[in-house]
């Protein structure tokens, strides 16, 4: 196996992906421990290393001594190649065992754009993609993530999906799984299926998301595995508040995370210090959905700045509102040097974000920009959505006189100054109140972007950027799909889909190719659903009732915050 | 102030890590200690450390060598027993002692590297034919490329010694700051494909 590798490797790219032995990663005696637990996020190292979710199983799992957890990802191409080639299978970076050899294998799904990844990596693994056709001897494989919210796409391909948080979670499923160790695969599924926020497909009937209740006694990873190469954070990584108290009705996050659960301070400093003695990082980022929104923000920030900055670490604060509040927290206390900020109207006039529910005022935005500005930010990052419910043309326009608007106080400020504007399509999502608007078509929005393209003064200070209109269009495909949307999947993967998340990777013919051959009609998906129609992901229950949605999107309708 | 000259080995796992991430290893790992690394000065103050010549990826280094400053004086003997536990597997520190402050840098004072390329039998017994024609030239071009772009150069005078011993080969290359010749160059001439290149040991001036 060395050998092999040691032939393949000086002839890839980035071959330090494939090797592990990285800090904090743990290569337990195979032969000692009885379960064995591969964790997978399906893109590449650099990608998966930096998702949370990976991290805290991976500490949870083998601080346990009678289970170990070992990780594999997804090979970049020419890596697939020269395995297939040499016929080498898919493996695990510490002990360098092929997944087929692990009892459970789990894959962390975070978004539509990783699931041909996923297959790739089941068929690199020697492993047949449907559940139903899987030895008895095969891994269990099991999912978790965001992606899980509507498992229905997903359903066909994993022997079970768990919904919601998993720190406690997993820790049952070991235990289910250790005492019924020498039952039927059949056996063990039925018996993981009696654990809250467990999905067995074609067993389960209803499913509610698992919650964990209070953030300070869940596990928080203080010893990650820190990559040996570049990867896309670099950094140490605290979950200080999980949830959102705002009400975008676009978030499938705002809405299926609730209610919102706080890490305290003196638990954020403990970790804080311990994060940073394990890893020797130079920056610490605090992560949440909204972070303006932590209730003591500023003796947070305070008591890590004292703590942390005699080790020249820079902590590092993102999803702040735009206010003066937050850019004293940054500069003042924080320190933060950097020249850039990023904020998010998501709609371009007052009357579209109010449907939306997106709580920020031309007023407060303008007045923010300039804030910032004057506090030394040269370039300020804006992110607007296409394609919103009741979007008319002049909603379109808006994002360009506002884009257009802000540059101009930045102007005043600094002549270099710069913004850049990132659009988006909206993608309808399960269990929010916009789960059953229609998705505007591939069309639509090519019109919407040149509609932006030609009305946006081009010129010195303004770069506009957008989000491939195929690759939105695929997500909504998926994001509200059923269980043909797996065929779908399978085809493209099949026609030789990978990495469709990367810009230089993605292919939207094979894509083409397997909505032709699938049979699946795109615009079932991306059309309106009835109030009264049975939606997929019906039987998962978040916590937010189907009524309380129903009023939300109502209030939308008739532009009500 | 004092500087110390740091001997350690890259193997293993470890010898697919490119050069610039190493550099962040290894202030990774120095700041988990209490060492007083100096600092530079400026607006984002960088460790003191010098580098010998980066080993390719892919390549074992037996002996490589660098240069850390510190503030004040430090026993050199401590330092091993701070990093313990805090590189990633196969990088192991051999050797540590006292540089002098004002000697040349590692990267100006380096000459040679000395390589053994561990090659399949048939292969072996190719090269053996050839090895001698191949050495009697005076001149062999090939295309090296540069951050500048792609330059014809004589690669004949980098090479200082090589010889063939069973399934070993092994060369001594030119390793300075106006010209290096990267061990994989010299495979690409020799057509050759080692199983396994091993940089056994730096020559510094």
């Amino acid at each position: 196996m060395q050998n092999l590798l040691d032939k393949i490797l000086p002839k890839v790219s980035k071959p330090a992906r494939y090797v592990g032995g990285e800090i904090n990663s743990v290569k337990k005696d195979w032969d000692k421990v009885p379960l064995k637990i591969l964790l997978s996020y399906p893109d590449a190292y650099e990608i998966g290393m930096s998702n949370l979710g990976i991290q805290i199983l991976y500490d949870l799992i083998n601080q346990k001594e009678d289970a170990l957890a070992e990780r594999t990802f997804a090979p970049w191409p020419d890596m697939e190649a020269e395995m297939r080639q040499n016929q080498l299978p898919l493996f695990s970076l510490e002990n360098q065992r092929p997944a087929k050899d692990f009892d459970l294998w789990g894959f962390s799904m975070q978004h539509e754009l990783t699931y041909t990844n996923f297959l790739n990596m089941l068929d690199l693994a020697g492993l047949k993609l449907r559940a139903k056709d899987r030895a008895e001897s095969d891994p269990i494989i099991f999912a978790g993530g965001p992606g899980t919210l509507n498992p229905a796409p997903l359903a066909p391909f994993f022997d079970f999906i768990l919904v919601g948080d998993a720190e406690d979670a997993i820790l049952e499923i070991i235990e289910v799984y250790k005492s019924n160790k020498d039952k039927s695969k059949s056996e063990k599924l039925a018996a993981l299926a009696k654990i809250e926020g467990v999905y067995v497909p074609g067993l389960t009937k209803s499913v509610k998301m698992r919650k964990v209740t209070d953030l300070n006694q869940t596990f928080c990873p203080t010893k990650p595995l820190v990559p040996n190469i570049d990867v896309v954070h670099g950094r140490a990584v605290l979950e200080i508040m999980r949830g959102c108290k705002r009400g975008c009705r676009f978030c499938m996050a705002g809405y299926t995370l609730k209610p919102v659960r706080e890490r305290s301070p003196e638990n954020l400093l403990n970790y804080a210090k311990t994060l940073i003695d394990n890893t020797g990082y130079q920056e610490l980022s605090l992560v949440s959905l909204s972070s303006s929104d932590y209730s003591k923000i500023e003796e947070l920030a305070k008591k890590l700045a004292d703590e942390l900055k005699k080790k020249k670490i820079n902590i590092a604060l993102p999803s702040l509102r735009l206010n003066n509040f937050t850019i004293n927290l940054i500069q003042d206390i924080l320190k933060v040097r950097s020249k850039n900020l990023t904020v998010a109207p998501e709609a371009g006039t007052q009357r579209l974000r109010d449907v939306i529910r997106k709580d920020l005022s031309e007023a407060e935005i303008l007045e923010g920009a300039k804030i910032a500005f004057a506090a030394g930010i040269n370039s300020l990052k804006l992110y607007f959505m296409l394609g919103l419910p009741t979007e008319t043309e002049e909603d379109v326009k808006a994002i360009c006189e506002l884009s257009q608007k802000i540059l101009k106080i930045g102007r005043e400020v600094n002549k270099r100054t710069k913004v850049t504007v990132n659009l988006s399509t909206f993608v309808p999502k399960p269990h929010t109140p916009f789960q059953w608007e229609k998705q505007i078509t591939l069309e639509e929005t090519l019109v919407k972007q040149n509609l932006i393209k030609h009305t946006l003064k081009k010129g010195k200070g303004i770069d506009l950027r957008w989000h491939q209109a195929e690759l939105s269009y695929l997500e909504g495909l998926l994001a509200r799909g059923d269980e043909q949307s797996a065929d779908l999947i399978e085809a493209a993967w099949k026609a030789g889909a990978r990495f469709d998340a990367w810009g230089d990777q993605f292919k939207y013919e094979p894509w083409q190719k397997a909505i032709e051959t699938s049979g699946i009609k795109p615009i079932d998906y991306l059309r309106e659903r009835k109030p009264d129609e049975k939606l997929p992901w019906d039987f998962i229950n978040v916590g937010i009732s189907r009524d309380l949605l129903i009023r939300e999107r109502e209030k939308a309708h008739s532009c009500k915050k | 102030m004092q500087k110390v000259r740091v001997i350690y080995k890259k193997v293993g796992p470890a010898k697919y890590i490119s050069h610039l991430d190493w550099m962040k290893i290894l202030e990774r790992a120095l700041r988990r200690t209490n060492l007083p690394v100096k600092y530079s000065e400026g607006f984002n103050p960088r460790m003191k450390i010098e580098y010998g010549p980066p080993l390719p990826v892919g390549v074992d280094g037996l002996a490589e060598a660098l240069v850390v400053e510190f503030d004040g004086w430090i026993k050199p003997n401590s330092i091993k027993p701070e990093l313990e536990g805090k590189f990633p597997e196969g990088l192991e520190i051999l050797n540590i002692e006292i540089a002098n402050p004002k000697a040349t840098s590692l990267d100006a004072a380096a000459e040679a590297s000395e390589y053994t390329f561990e090659l399949e039998e048939n292969e072996a017994k190719k090269l053996k034919s050839k090895l001698g024609q191949i050495l009697e030239q005076n001149d062999i071009f090939i295309d090296k490329k540069s951050k500048t772009g792609i330059k014809k150069t004589n690669i004949r005078p980098m090479i200082y010694a090589a010889s063939l011993s069973g399934t070993t080969f092994s060369a001594s290359l030119q390793t300075t700051n106006h010209g290096t010749l990267r061990p994989r160059e010299l495979c690409a001439v020799l057509d050759i494909h080692p199983l396994k290149i091993v940089r056994n040991k730096i020559l510094f001036r």
